[in-house]
């Protein structure tokens, strides 16, 4: 979905006016107290709560059985939808005229009553700078980071700033053995090659997808990467290897930035 | 071992207890708590028994003590409320407000009984407040709702004349707000329960499955779901707004976004399809600027090593 600064699309009336009221100068975050005061002392200012959401019917892959293969029906459909929801919820960033947003949480509800159907969540905090100093990403839109709003506090301290979330995915099919390979195997220490290498390049592709997402947004590296690896029901031999993380570049003028020592501390909990 | 029942009373009680009972009847039909309760919190106010109860932890407790904030006592609200039939045709788009209403109105209550138990202890706020849903088996299609939570009295500086403030915070984050130039003011919470039918697009995703017409194959964003949802949340999200404007606050603190959904099997001659039922709580602790509360030095951060 491309993006665009003015679409307000899937947005509800309701959702309209809560935009509005945040405008006004009401904001909501679901950042808890600690986040809320670091993120005010980094000197943003929380402006709303802001969601994308998308529900999303996954096609029919084909797949042999015996063949170590990625899943592109599913991939793409893992990857698009996660995309409309994150676009949306730039989109209500933008809206707030907000800098970007903090405390993503990219979700993925499935429902046991709709197999091939997943709803795709994202949530996070909308901020704005009180200076008024440049934080957008190179690419004119709102940033976007999963950083809590200590780690935030502390990349800032860092002399980066966060551009937006990259992610990469891959949904994998596993070959199933044959009989003749598992009896080989049978009462041997041996490395199972074929699931391996399976394993291996499904995360590779992940993660490759994730950098180039990185390189696109120019930035100068990804931190707080997650690797996710689960199988969302597909049966034992599908899985998806989803990377996720925050792509950063260094802050305007810190060419020269120091880090303060951190104070060591005997914590008595 | 099982249990007889006798029919009737199961003693003659003496009639002073019946009239307590009749009373304590009385105050929770008109949303209050019961008698034993108001009277030894009561008691707890005008300084007897000595001993307050709290579920802080010893460090906690130290940090408070050091701030001035001191715990009362445990105090608790809680209603079970019966959510009555919504009339019309049940399964139209949008709220269903007969149910959304039931939800809110049992938080309320809730809310309510926990806030007399404050201050009729005569504590000043309430921290940690969890809100908890309970179902009984016994009672089918009732809602429950239990509020539970630490009273405590505040030292004079973060007093307020409006009444006990309800939050979710810690005391630490209490302080911690009131520091840096925030109040807190009370909770605001919501519950949107909506009904989202599966128009034609959705029905063919659902029907053709694999071996029959060609819209089970393709991926694609099921547009009325998604719609319906956000209609649903945002409605919830827009109540929240609205009430912590209402309250006087400058913005909610904590939000948490809760969603629950399942399906609801519709069929009838010739078709059969799979509507959406979406259920969103939302929570959070309303705060106002209040410059005047700021302390000097404002708790700042501190990049530390654990050892």
């Amino acid at each position: 979905m491309a993006y665009d600064p003015t679409s307000t699309e899937g947005l509800p009336q309701a959702g309209r006016a809560r935009l509005e009221q945040n405008r006004a100068g009401l904001f909501t975050s679901d950042l808890s107290v600690n986040e809320f005061l670091l993120v005010r002392q980094a000197g943003f200012q929380p402006l709303g709560l802001v969601i994308g959401s998308s529900i999303y019917h996954i096609g029919i892959q084909l797949a042999s059985y015996r063949q170590n293969q990625e899943l592109t029906v599913l991939s793409q459909a893992m990857y698009e939808a996660r995309e409309l929801a994150m676009t949306r919820m730039e989109e209500e960033a933008e809206q707030l005229g907000a800098d970007g947003v903090v405390g993503v949480r990219l979700d993925i509800g499935r429902y046991e009553w709709g197999e091939n159907m997943a709803e795709f969540i994202a949530v996070g905090t909308a901020v704005k700078h009180r200076g008024g100093e440049l934080h957008r990403a190179p690419s004119g839109r709102p940033f976007t980071s999963d950083l809590t709003g200590q780690e935030f506090w502390t990349l800032l301290q860092t002399g980066h700033r966060p551009v937006g979330m990259v992610m990469g995915s891959c949904v994998y099919h596993v070959a199933h053995q044959t009989m003749r390979q598992s009896l080989r195997q049978t009462g041997q220490n041996i490395e199972l090659p074929n699931f391996t290498q399976a394993l291996y390049d499904a995360r590779e592709l992940a993660m490759e997808r994730m950098q180039a997402e990185a390189l696109e947004a120019k930035a100068e590296g990804i931190v707080g990467v997650d690797i996710h690896e689960r199988s969302h029901g597909w049966g034992s031999h599908v899985i998806e290897f989803f990377a996720i993380g925050t792509a950063i570049i260094p802050a305007e003028g810190s060419e020269d930035h120091v880090i303060p020592a951190p104070q060591i501390v005997l914590d008595l909990s | 071992m099982s249990f007889l029942f006798r029919r009737g009373a199961a003693q003659p009680a003496d009639p002073q207890a019946q009239e307590r009972a009749a009373e304590s009847q009385r105050r929770i039909e008109a949303g209050g708590i019961p008698l034993p309760a108001s009277e030894r919190l009561a008691a707890l106010a005008q300084g007897a028994g000595g001993a307050y109860g709290s579920d802080l932890g010893v460090a906690e407790f130290a940090l408070l003590e050091r701030l001035g904030i001191k715990p009362v006592t445990l105090v608790m609200g809680s209603s079970i409320y019966h959510a009555g039939w919504q009339t019309g045709y049940i399964f139209q788009p949008g709220e269903m407000r007969v149910v959304s209403d039931a939800y809110n109105e049992s938080r309320r209550l809730a809310l309510g009984r926990m806030l007399e138990e404050t201050q009729t202890a005569g504590a000043d706020a309430v921290v940690g407040v969890k809100i908890t849903q309970g179902a009984h088996d016994w009672a089918p299609g009732a809602v429950e709702f239990i509020a539970l939570g630490t009273a405590v009295r505040l030292p004079d500086a973060l007093r307020t004349k409006d009444g006990p403030v309800l939050t979710d915070l810690s005391g630490q984050e209490y302080w911690k707000l009131c520091a840096s130039g925030l109040r807190p003011i009370g909770i605001a919470a919501h519950t949107s329960v909506h009904y989202v039918p599966a128009t034609w697009q959705t029905q063919m995703t659902q029907q053709s499955g694999m071996f029959g017409g060609g819209a089970a194959w393709q991926n694609q964003e099921l547009r009325d779901f998604t719609r319906g949802v956000y209609a649903a949340r945002e409605s919830a999200m827009g109540y929240l707004s609205a009430e912590a404007r209402a309250r006087g606050g400058d913005g909610v603190v904590g939000v948490k976004l809760e969603q629950h959904s399942r399906g609801h099997r519709v069929a009838g001659i010739g078709y059969e399809r799979e509507d959406l039922i979406v259920t969103f709580n939302l929570m959070g602790t309303v705060v106002r600027e209040d410059p005047a509360l700021a302390v000097e030095e404002p708790p700042s951060a501190l990049s530390v090593m654990r050892l």
